[in-house]
């Protein structure tokens, strides 16, 4: 029954906090149009990403105003937000009339109207609609295989982000981002506090929001099943952003295949690559930026191709202000992400200027013209000085406080920032991808020249569309491509392996157009003489296809092998809860050392304690203390490794480290020696020291 | 396409998973066949213990060691899912104070050491 209850309120906290505030923002932006200019799968992907940046900004604001983040002031904020939301959509009519008006009148009912969908087509199943439903099924259902034996919460990253979650719905107050670091001085160390810029609070807040209000804890299954919904959104925005693309694309043979292309990308980045990174391998992994950024990224892309395709009409500047919109939110939730994307935007810009070079046609320099007018207009000024108070009067984030932006830009300082080889690169996109990427952007490019001559004087909305959509998809792969093989040219200092997960995405959407672009032009060899005949033609991109069906799912395969270490982790949790419940005893600041190589899930043990960042201080990778780039503490090693040691022994003393947590197996003997540590836990993964 | 069916799907997809993780999830919260031995209070001086049991078999001994020598033996049962405290009355001087536990052929140690 607990249970029933459990899910009744999970479900109830998805909607509050992910569908709600940003449906109705969505219809305050758009008002009686949104029903026009969006299709409900588009409302449905919006609403999501518009909800996790209202929530976001909108506990910033409760934070700053000092009100404290409860259950109760949560859904009240949403809910007045929702209301001001309306209220804005129906032109402030509701503050006029009395509510009984409002349900009586015309205004309201002609709402209600509009809310049926007007641009729904009701008709039956076609071959589509239950192609795309057999895509989501086994998207899902894959999705869902993995994660049985991965959604126990043992991931490292996982653990690190619940912590600042739980921090925010412990204290009610907005984290400031800091944690102890063992420092050197000349009498031997200390603990001191520094910032930490490796965490946004945009990545945060929607868990504490979804505890808040469900009352579920974080060390359970809440916080990787609100990361798989973020990862379905992802797909389905790909999608929606890939129909708005394609959508007045014409094949030579003057066929609109955009539905085609859309569909073929949610297959590709559906069910096929669904496990590996960025997908599955990140949700149970707790990569909460990246798949935040994976999902914000297309959804931008969207608002400003649709906002620059017509810039002439009055929607592009609803277009436009929104983009803004998730842009910010982007910069507020992921650091990394919001600097692919500034290169992202700045290649697009780039790529469109050198096409209009290329053709030098009256149309793109006129459509110059609006664009200016569109950026320079009073509402997006209004909008980019409200946005520009707010980063920096109301809350600016961490990454920007610290020295962050210095280390992300500059020469590569680690062999993993030099870039990936371009055979690293391959198998990170996947080899077939890259290949029917490559070959699409070839073909796109000398398509969209070569149609513009003829469409040039027919349609200047296609002509224009079809600029942005070469320049989006070039300037998109050009951008994650250069970033990940050659950062050094952009002067840029990030891991080159994590750029690359930002590439797969822009890869699909074009491989889907080069396979629907040979599927058709294999069909209209019918027509036409051939120096092969039709059929064997026909076989030969059957198994083409064939390779790279079987190419995904060998991409799955390799992800499904795993080993669960549930009852690991278990052990784990159950030895920090021991000392958690004993720490009334302990001194305010005896510290506790944990072993992050042969611990699983240690990163969770400070959500038993939530006593800092760095409690426990961490052993880590023995790699790390061999860092000829940056020299680093060596306290943590040696009061595990040699325990008895001197320069050990003045690490205990200085860091007032009194518990040890490690794996008997293999540090357990170094302990049993001294006499300055007692044994006081002991299980068979396990053991915990006391320093006396 | 039919996208009002489309969403339908999905959002039943969505809440058959969903629904289905987390179920499996919570009946992973159990540890299984493995035991726990702790100090009751981890910094004080008492001897007082407390074995923890998620194996299926209840019987365990317990010895008290001081200084290498076996001071008192008891058998112990505790039932699966269960945990017992034992109280040791520290009666005897010495260094060295083991407690070693043995259960299903398998031998855990706590100890304390005073100067």
């Amino acid at each position: 029954m607990d249970f029933i209850i459990e899910q009744i309120l999970f479900y109830f906290a998805i909607i509050v906090v992910l569908f709600l505030p940003g449906w109705f923002l969505m219809m305050a932006f758009f008002k009686e149009r949104t029903s026009k200019l969006f299709s409900p799968i588009e409302k449905f992907v919006i609403s999501f990403g518009l909800s996790i940046i209202s929530v976001d900004f909108l506990m910033i604001l409760m934070g700053r105003a000092n009100i404290s983040l409860t259950r109760w002031s949560i859904i009240l904020a949403i809910i007045l937000f929702s209301i001001v939301c309306w209220v804005i959509k129906n032109n402030f009519k509701l503050l006029i009339f009395n509510f009984k008006t409002i349900f009586n009148n015309k205004i309201f009912n002609n709402k209600i109207k509009n809310l049926k969908f007007k641009n729904w087509k009701t008709k039956n199943l076609n071959s589509r609609t239950v192609l795309i439903i057999l895509i989501l099924f086994l998207t899902i259902f894959i999705k869902t295989v993995y994660l049985k034996d991965t959604i126990f919460p043992t991931s490292t990253d996982l653990g690190h982000h619940m912590y600042w979650s739980k921090l925010i719905s412990q204290t009610g107050e907005l984290p400031t981002y800091e944690k102890l670091k063992i420092i050197e001085t000349n009498t031997g160390y200390t603990l001191q506090t520094e910032n930490i810029a490796d965490f946004i609070i945009g990545e945060h807040l929607i868990f504490s929001a979804i505890n808040l209000i469900s009352g579920i804890p974080f060390i359970s299954y809440f916080p990787t099943l609100v990361l798989f919904l973020i990862n379905i959104m992802c797909l389905l925005a790909l999608f929606i952003l890939t129909l708005r693309l394609f959508e007045n694309y014409k094949f030579s043979h003057s066929r609109l295949l955009g539905k085609n292309i859309a569909i073929l990308t949610l297959l590709l980045a559906g069910p096929l690559y669904t496990l590996a990174s960025p997908q599955a391998k990140f949700v149970s992994g707790g990569v909460v930026g990246n798949l935040l950024g994976n999902l914000f990224i297309p959804l931008a892309l969207y608002f400003y191709f649709r906002a620059f395709k017509n810039p002439t009409t009055k929607k592009s500047y609803q277009f436009l202000m929104t983009a803004l919109f998730i842009t910010m939110g982007l910069f507020y939730t992921h650091h990394l992400s919001g600097l692919i994307f500034l290169f992202i935007t700045i290649f697009i810009i780039t790529t469109y200027i050198v096409l209009i070079l290329i053709k030098n046609t009256k149309y793109q320099i006129l459509n110059a013209r609006y664009y200016f007018k569109l950026i320079f207009s009073p509402s997006i000024i209004i909008f980019l000085l409200l946005a520009s108070f707010y980063l920096l009067l109301i809350y600016t984030p961490s990454y920007l406080n610290t020295d962050a932006t210095g280390t992300a830009i500059g020469a590569p300082s680690k062999s993993t920032r030099i870039g990936l080889t371009p055979t690293q690169f391959k198998y990170a996109i996947g080899e077939p991808i890259l290949a029917l990427g490559i070959i699409g952007l070839i073909l796109l490019f000398f398509q969209t020249l070569k149609k513009n001559k003829s469409q040039i004087n027919k349609n200047n909305k296609s002509h224009t569309a079809n600029y942005l959509l070469l320049a989006t998809l070039l300037g998109w792969v050009l951008a994650v491509s250069l970033m990940t093989l050659k950062p050094h040219w952009l002067h840029i200092n990030i891991p080159s392996g994590r750029v690359a997960n930002y590439a797969n995405f822009p890869f699909i959407i074009i491989a889907s157009f080069t396979i629907v672009w040979l599927a058709y032009s294999v069909q209209n060899l019918r027509t036409t003489k051939t120096f092969l005949p039709t059929r064997i033609i026909s076989i030969f991109f059957s198994l083409l296809c064939l390779t790279f069906l079987s190419a995904g799912y060998y991409d799955n395969s390799q992800s499904l092998i795993k080993n669960s270490n549930n009852q690991s982790a278990l052990k784990t949790f159950h030895a920090s809860e021991y000392l958690a419940k004993n720490s009334e005893h302990f001194s305010k600041k005896s510290m506790l050392l944990k072993d992050h190589n042969h611990i699983k899930a240690d990163t969770w043990i400070k959500l038993f304690f939530m006593k800092d960042y760095s409690y426990p201080l961490s052993r880590g990778f023995f790699k790390r203390y061999n860092d000829p780039t940056k020299p680093r503490e060596m306290c943590t090693l040696w009061m595990i490794e040699s325990p008895s040691s001197e320069k050990a022994q003045q690490c205990y003393q200085d860091t007032q480290t009194k518990f040890i947590m490690i794996n008997p197996n293999p540090d357990g003997i170094q302990f049993k020696k001294d006499e300055n540590f007692w044994k006081i836990y002991s299980g068979n993964e396990i053991n915990i020291f006391y320093k006396k | 396409m039919n996208q009002k069916n489309i969403i339908i799907s999905l959002i039943a997809f969505l809440v058959i998973s969903f629904s289905f993780l987390a179920f499996s999830e919570n009946n992973q919260h159990q540890i299984k066949n493995d035991w726990f031995l702790y100090f009751e209070n981890p910094q004080d001086n008492s001897l007082n213990f407390i074995v923890e049991n998620f194996s299926d078999k209840n019987n365990f001994s317990w010895s008290l060691i001081v200084d290498g020598e076996i001071k008192k033996t008891e058998n112990l049962e505790v039932l699966k899912n269960n945990y017992k405290n034992v109280t040791v009355k520290k009666l005897y001087n010495g260094k060295e104070f083991i407690l070693k536990v043995n259960h299903n052929n398998e031998k855990r140690e706590v100890y304390k050491i005073f100067q």
